[in-house]
């Protein structure tokens, strides 16, 4: 973590007035740590947490076996284990939070506490536990300090996006010269996907899915069956690069595409290109996704207009500013956001070729892009190249 | 979507308890619930997908509008009430919740919500939307039904057991035929065998890895690179360790293997028989009646007399099913009895000769009179032991 990340989350406890705050969300916890355990959301009973005061005394509890992962991505505070046979979930992590807060002589004031991460048992349990700290949501502040990224921050996220794309291109690149008998599985596709990914350093994958055909209409099922000549394919996977996620999605053809999906998949650049004009510092949300529902009018191209048409990307791969027609934030230099409208498929597929942007002072710089994707890509069999 | 058996199960349930309805929130409830295996849910911070189950049974989901076709396909409940986000967390979900609820059950009801999940301030929100009506845990409701299986769901949790097993042992066969390879090899032959075997290995917690020598004595020796494995070559006379986390059909197996590089010393083959040793003890203990801290501390007493190093925090086993780590827990602070139908993951964790973590994950079905091992392709009472054939 750089010392411009520490120093701003410093600032922003001070200036809240928190003697510290307990992050318990996951990405709460690899904001605040720099420290990424990708397995963590994965195990419901299980948490690690983070205490920073405001005195720069950080530490972190966790079950045992995480203790190592902790110190291995080089965490310069305390580190304390809880053992699991002290109490069912969450009495165990409670117990051993209680006592790190009370070595840290917090036994009252204001302690920042991330409510919408924390569950309504754990909370309650804390509450009792520590009945004399004034407990109180710190979730807007952490909004606040997330929603503009450091310049180191966004150098990951740009990291994270082109292991997205290299991932997506070298899995599209098996499927060459394999799309007829005896064909090439999606979960084998979606496997290639990942491992690319991985490979070229990533440090985790979220949500992971290839649909085809009319299954695009599908945010995910199930990864079954072969691709088949003639469809629009949709490839979907969030990952992260030491924390800091990529929200990735593409369009291919199986073979040669006709002329109505080239066109359809022409229509959601379109689109993007009127909110790509429109992500600059002191525009509103809200004002990038008018433009695109003006564009789409005029255009006469149809699109999910209910979803919007983007969000943030930071230590999750949803955040806010949410590019919609209720949020009114203003963006900002710094601030990182993918662009994700949906327009249909001439058999009603649901195609979007989602792309990250770094707001800078004139404009916006795409941070996605491995390769050029103007064109809608066409698994023909023929390409040789990675 | 296949009938697991859960819906009589809760339908019938639910009639004996005080709740008007039921409300899930927690991924892992929300798939026990409407059957839908939905593995991005977990890395979703600040999307919902809520399950409400009143006393009728008029099930609904509730669920963004972008997952709307998703959770119709993959789950038996028909009602899906879809919400759009705004910039307000997680008001619109919750607004959704609470027309649903409204629409289900009478003024001033009592529901139960899974308190160990609902995040603090959705909780907050949603007591402030629903005036008038009292909302209390529903945890040991939801623990309880889900901690004892339906046949169905055993079938399926011995499945992917048996599969991934199999694959684990397809891609060592590999490395017998080629004499050696690197970690990072092996990691990935485990993933595509298992895939190979129809096993779906999607989200976080699909990780295989590989650790052998130094790496091994870490419980995870690749961060912040999970996930892969090193360029490590695995030599001879090396305790390796193989992990494996896979899903079918949204059930888990939660698996973990040793083995040795050529013939074992004798000191690697004393470790491995002290991990059998426990594992035994464990067998002895698992029946229904017994409680779970009592399996624990036989463990644990058996360890401390034999002098086996096992790492006790944290426990020496656990609950399977929609999540590879659930409750019952086999540690000193969980004092739930064991009941046929029960499925766990036997997992005492011990140091070998040097240091190395060893752990040899069984999933076992507690049965009326004891407990079965499930999902063996070969015998674990032996080490798996390359000698460049097989």
């Amino acid at each position: 973590m750089t010392e411009e990340l520490k120093t701003k989350i410093h600032n922003a406890i001070e200036s809240h007035g928190y003697e510290a705050v307990v992050a318990v969300g996951v990405d709460n916890f690899t904001y605040i740590s720099g420290v990424v355990l990708p397995f963590a959301a994965n195990y419901p009973d299980r948490k690690a947490v983070i205490v920073k005061t405001k005195n720069e005394q950080n530490c972190v509890i966790c079950p045992f076996d995480w203790c190592g992962a902790i110190n291995d991505q080089g965490w310069k505070g305390n580190i304390v284990t809880y053992d699991e046979n002290e109490g069912m979930p969450p009495q165990a992590i409670i117990k051993c939070l209680t006592n790190v807060l009370s070595d840290l002589g917090l036994g009252e004031g204001r302690v920042g506490l991330d409510v919408s991460r924390a569950s309504r048992l754990f909370v309650e349990a804390l509450g009792q536990s520590m009945s004399h700290i004034d407990w109180v949501p710190c979730d807007n502040m952490f909004r606040d300090l997330r929603i503009v990224k450091t310049k180191a921050e966004v150098e990951l996220l740009e990291m994270a996006a082109k292991q997205a794309e290299r991932g997506i291109i070298g899995a599209l690149n098996h499927l060459e010269g394999t799309i007829d008998v005896p064909g090439y599985t999606l979960s084998e596709f979606s496997e290639r996907v990942r491992v690319h990914i991985v490979e070229f350093g990533g440090s985790g994958i979220g949500h992971l899915a290839t649909m085809q055909g009319v299954d695009t209409q599908l945010y995910y099922a199930p990864q079954r069956g072969k691709f088949c000549r003639g469809n629009l394919v949709r490839i979907n996977v969030t990952n992260h690069y030491r924390g800091y996620w990529s929200n990735a999605g593409r369009m291919a053809v199986i073979g040669e595409p006709t002329d109505e999906q080239v066109e359809s998949y022409n229509d959601n650049l379109v689109l993007k290109a009127a909110a790509e004009k429109n992500l600059k510092p002191d525009v509103h949300c809200n004002e990038v996704f008018e433009e695109v529902v003006k564009t789409a009018e005029e255009e006469g191209i149809g699109f999910w207009q209910e979803l919007g048409i983007g969000h943030g990307v930071g230590v999750s791969d949803r955040e806010a500013p949410y590019l919609n027609r209720y949020d009114k934030t203003l963006l900002k230099p710094g601030m990182v956001l993918v662009l994700d409208i949906y327009t249909y498929g001439p058999c009603r597929e649901l195609i979007h070729s989602k792309d990250t942007y770094e707001i800078v002072e004139d404009g916006c710089r795409l941070l996605s892009w491995y390769r050029s994707w103007a064109g809608l890509y066409a698994v023909t069999g023929l390409r040789g190249t990675h | 979507m296949k009938d697991l058996g859960i819906v009589d199960k809760v339908g019938r349930s639910i009639k004996g308890v005080e709740y008007d309805a039921i409300i899930a929130v927690g991924a892992d409830n929300v798939q026990y619930l409407s059957g839908a295996p939905l593995p991005f849910l977990y890395s979703a911070h600040d999307q919902y997908v809520i399950v409400l189950w009143p006393q009728n049974g008029a099930t609904a989901c509730i669920c963004p509008l972008e997952w709307e076709t998703t959770v119709r396909k993959l789950s038996w409940i028909r009602k899906v009430q879809s919400y759009i986000d705004t910039a307000e967390v997680p008001r619109s979900a919750v607004e959704a919740l609470a027309q649903s609820v409204y629409d289900a059950v009478r003024k001033g009801a009592k529901l139960g919500i899974d308190m160990n999940r609902v995040s603090d301030s959705f909780f907050n929100e949603l007591q402030e939307s629903l005036c008038g009506m009292e909302i209390l845990s529903c945890d040991d409701w939801l623990h309880e039904l889900r901690m004892t299986k339906t046949p169905h769901e055993v079938k399926l949790l011995e499945d992917a057991a048996y599969r991934t097993d199999h694959g684990i042992l397809g891609a060592v066969h590999h490395v017998s035929v080629k004499g050696s390879t690197n970690e990072k090899f092996l990691a990935e032959g485990i993933r595509v065998h298992c895939l190979e075997r129809g096993l779906d290995t999607v989200g976080h917690h699909a990780i295989s890895q590989v650790a052998s020598g130094e790496n091994s004595k870490k419980f995870w020796p690749l961060a912040p690179k999970f996930g892969l494995g090193w360029d490590k070559v695995l030599v001879q006379k090396e305790l390796i360790r193989m992990e494996m986390r896979a899903s079918l059909d949204g059930y888990w197996c939660d698996a973990a293997r040793m083995l040795t590089m050529g013939k074992p010393s004798p000191a690697q083959r004393q470790a491995y028989e002290a991990l059998v040793s426990l594992r035994e003890t464990a067998i002895q203990h698992l029946r229904p009646g017994v409680k779970c801290s009592e399996v624990f501390a036989a463990v644990k007493r058996e360890a401390e007399q034999q002098g086996i190093k096992l790492i006790s925090d944290l426990g020496v086993g656990h609950g399977v099913g929609v999540t590879t780590h659930e409750r019952p827990y086999l540690n000193e602070s969980d004092d739930t009895e064991l009941r046929a139908g029960m499925v766990l993951v036997l997992d005492p964790i011990i140091y070998g000769p040097d240091r190395e973590i060893m752990r040899s994950k069984d999933t076992v079905l507690i049965t009326e009179t004891g407990c079965k091992i499930v999902g063996w392709y070969k015998d674990w009472r032996e080490p798996y032991i390359t000698a460049y054939t097989f």
